[in-house]
C-alpha cells in the first residue's frame, strides 16, 4: 500500500470516504486479511471470557481456541457476505471487484477494535455499563455507516443502492439458509 | 508525520491499554479475594434433561447446576452459595448426580427452602452445608414413587395394536400388566433406591440411620417439625441463608449476587424442546400429530421410580 498500514488505519478512522476507495483501487488482501483477524482477536478478548461461554450455553473451551474459533467465524462471513453484496452488487449494475469489496469491507470493521477501551469503560463502577452499551450501539452504527460506503466506492453505485445491498442481501441469504435448515430438520424429524 | 499517522498511532497504544486493563480486570476477578455470596435459585421438578418452552426453560437439571456452580466456583470473589430450593422433587439418578456436586463443591453451600423442597428437593438439600426452612416450609416426604401406566386403554381407544417381540424374560416388563413377580422385582429396585436416600440423608445430616428410617415413610414435614427432627439447622428466609452462608465462609458484610440459569442458545429456541420448530409443527400437522408422537415416546419410554 502507498501510504503505509498506520496511515491508512489512520485515514479509515478520520477520512473514510478517500481511504476505502483508494483501499477499494488497490485491494491489499494482506493487509485486509491481518485487519480482520486483529479486529477478531481484540474483540474476542476484549468481550469474551470463558464464563460467559459457559453461560451462552457453549463447551469450556481454553481462550485461544475461543479466539481462534471466533477469528475463522470473522473471516469465513466476511467472505460469504462479501459474495452475497457482490452477487447483489452485479444484479443492480455495479461495476467492481469481489477484492476490491472484500479488502474494503474488512477495513470497514475497522471501529470493531474499540471494543475494547469500551470493554474498559464497562468495568467502571455505576456509568460503566451504560457508556459502554452506547458505545457499543455507537461503533455498531460506525462500521455499519463505513460498510455501506465500501459499497459504494467498490460499485461506485449511489448510497441508496448501497443501503439496499447492505441491508437487505444478508437478509435474502438468512431467509434462504433458515428455510433451507427449516425443511431439512422438519423432514428429519 | 502526517495527521493519519499520529491517529492510527494513538488508536493502536489506546487498543493496547484497554487489552492490558480488560485482561488483568478477568485476572483479578479470578484470583483476587472478595466477599461476595452468590444465589442460586433451583426451581421445579428434578429431571435429567431441561423441559419447558423456549424462554423459560423449566425444572432443575444436574447440566444446569453444574453450570451455575462452576462459575461460581470459578469466580475467586464468591465466599458461599446460597441455594434457593423449591422443588417438589423428581429423577432419582438426577437428584444423585446434583446431590454429589453440592457435596464435592468447594465452598460453603446453604441450602435455603421455599415453600417446598420435598423428597429429590430435599435429597439435593441433605448434601449442603446447612439447611434452613421457613416455619410453613413443606419438606421430608423421604420415600421413593414408582408408577406404572398401563397404556393399553389409551392404545384401543386411538385404535393401535401391539407387537413386541423380545429376547430376555423381563425385557417386556412395562408392556404387559405387572405379574406378582415382576411386581416383585419392582419392589426391590424401589427399596434400594429408598435406602439409598436413607443413606444419604443419615450421612449427609449426621443422624443415625435408624432414626432416619422412622422418618423415612414419605411422611411430609412442616419447617418447624423438620427442625426438630433435625431434618433442618435453622428456621428463616433468604436473608438468615445469606447471614449463615457469610459466618460460615468468613465474610464480613457481604455483597449479594444472583446467578442466572444460562440464556438459551440460538438452536434451543428454534430446535429444543418447545422450540419455535416445534411449534410451526403443531400448526402445520395438527395436535393429533403431536400427541401420537408423545405415545410413541411413551412406549418407547421405561416408568422409573422416582424421588
Amino acid at each position: 500500500m502507498g501510504k503505509g498500514i498506520i496511515e491508512t488505519l489512520g485515514g479509515v478512522l478520520a477520512r473514510p470516504i478517500s481511504t476505502i476507495r483508494s483501499i477499494c483501487e488497490q485491494r491489499p488482501i494482506g493487509w485486509a486479511i491481518i485487519v480482520v483477524l486483529v479486529v477478531s482477536v481484540v474483540s474476542t478478548v476484549a468481550w469474551i471470557d470463558p464464563g460467559m461461554l459457559e453461560e451462552l450455553g457453549l463447551p469450556d473451551i481454553s481462550m485461544p481456541a475461543i479466539v481462534a474459533l471466533f477469528s475463522i467465524i470473522n473471516m469465513v462471513t466476511l467472505l460469504v457476505l462479501t459474495a452475497v453484496y457482490h452477487l447483489a452488487a452485479s444484479v443492480l449494475g455495479g461495476r467492481g471487484t469481489y477484492g476490491g469489496l472484500f479488502c474494503g469491507s474488512a477495513f470497514a470493521g475497522l471501529p470493531g477494535i474499540f471494543a475494547a477501551p469500551l470493554a474498559a469503560i464497562g468495568l467502571l463502577p455505576i456509568v460503566g455499563g451504560l457508556l459502554s452499551g452506547l458505545g457499543t450501539f455507537g461503533i455498531g452504527l460506525w462500521a455499519l455507516v463505513l460498510g455501506i460506503l465500501a459499497i459504494r466506492e467498490n460499485y461506485l453505485i449511489s448510497t441508496g443502492r448501497a443501503i439496499l445491498i447492505y441491508l437487505f442481501a444478508p437478509v435474502v441469504l438468512f431467509v434462504v439458509v433458515f428455510l433451507v435448515m427449516f425443511l431439512m430438520f422438519f423432514l428429519v424429524n | 508525520m502526517t495527521k493519519n499517522k499520529i491517529i492510527g498511532i494513538i488508536v493502536a497504544v489506546l487498543i493496547v491499554l484497554s487489552l492490558v486493563v480488560v485482561v488483568w480486570a478477568d485476572v483479578e476477578r479470578a484470583f483476587i479475594p472478595g466477599n461476595r455470596i452468590a444465589v442460586v435459585s433451583l426451581t421445579g421438578p428434578i429431571m435429567g434433561s431441561s423441559g419447558g418452552g423456549i424462554l423459560a426453560p423449566a425444572g432443575i437439571t444436574p447440566d444446569l447446576v453444574r453450570r451455575l456452580l462452576e462459575q461460581a466456583e470459578r469466580d475467586g470473589s464468591i465466599k458461599a452459595v446460597v441455594l434457593r430450593i423449591e422443588s417438589p422433587g423428581g429423577a432419582i439418578a438426577a437428584s444423585q448426580e446434583i446431590g454429589d456436586m453440592i457435596r464435592d463443591f468447594e465452598k460453603y453451600i446453604v441450602v435455603s427452602m421455599g415453600d417446598m423442597a420435598t423428597s429429590g428437593g430435599y435429597y439435593i438439600s441433605a448434601h449442603a452445608d446447612m439447611i434452613i426452612a421457613q416455619p410453613g416450609t413443606i419438606t421430608g416426604s423421604i420415600g421413593v414413587i414408582f408408577q406404572h401406566l398401563n397404556v393399553d386403554g389409551l392404545l384401543e381407544k386411538l385404535g393401535i395394536e401391539r407387537e413386541t417381540i423380545t429376547g430376555g424374560e423381563h425385557k417386556d416388563m412395562f408392556v404387559t400388566p405387572l405379574t406378582a413377580e415382576r411386581r416383585d422385582i419392582l419392589q426391590q429396585i424401589t427399596d434400594e433406591a429408598h435406602d439409598q436416600f436413607m443413606r444419604t440423608v443419615a450421612g449427609g445430616r449426621d443422624l443415625p440411620l435408624s432414626e432416619v428410617r422412622e422418618l423415612a415413610t414419605g411422611e411430609l414435614f412442616i419447617g418447624t417439625q423438620a427442625l426438630d427432627l433435625g431434618l433442618v439447622d435453622l428456621l428463616g428466609g433468604r436473608q438468615v441463608a445469606i447471614d449463615a452462608a457469610a459466618e460460615l465462609a468468613g465474610v464480613q458484610d457481604p455483597v449479594v449476587i444472583e446467578l442466572a440459569p444460562p440464556v438459551p442458545s440460538i438452536w434451543d429456541l428454534f430446535l429444543g424442546g418447545g422450540g419455535i420448530l416445534e411449534i410451526v409443527r403443531a400448526r402445520l400437522l395438527g395436535e393429533e400429530f403431536i400427541m401420537l408422537r408423545e405415545v410413541r415416546e411413551l412406549l418407547n419410554t421405561y416408568s422409573l421410580p422416582r424421588f
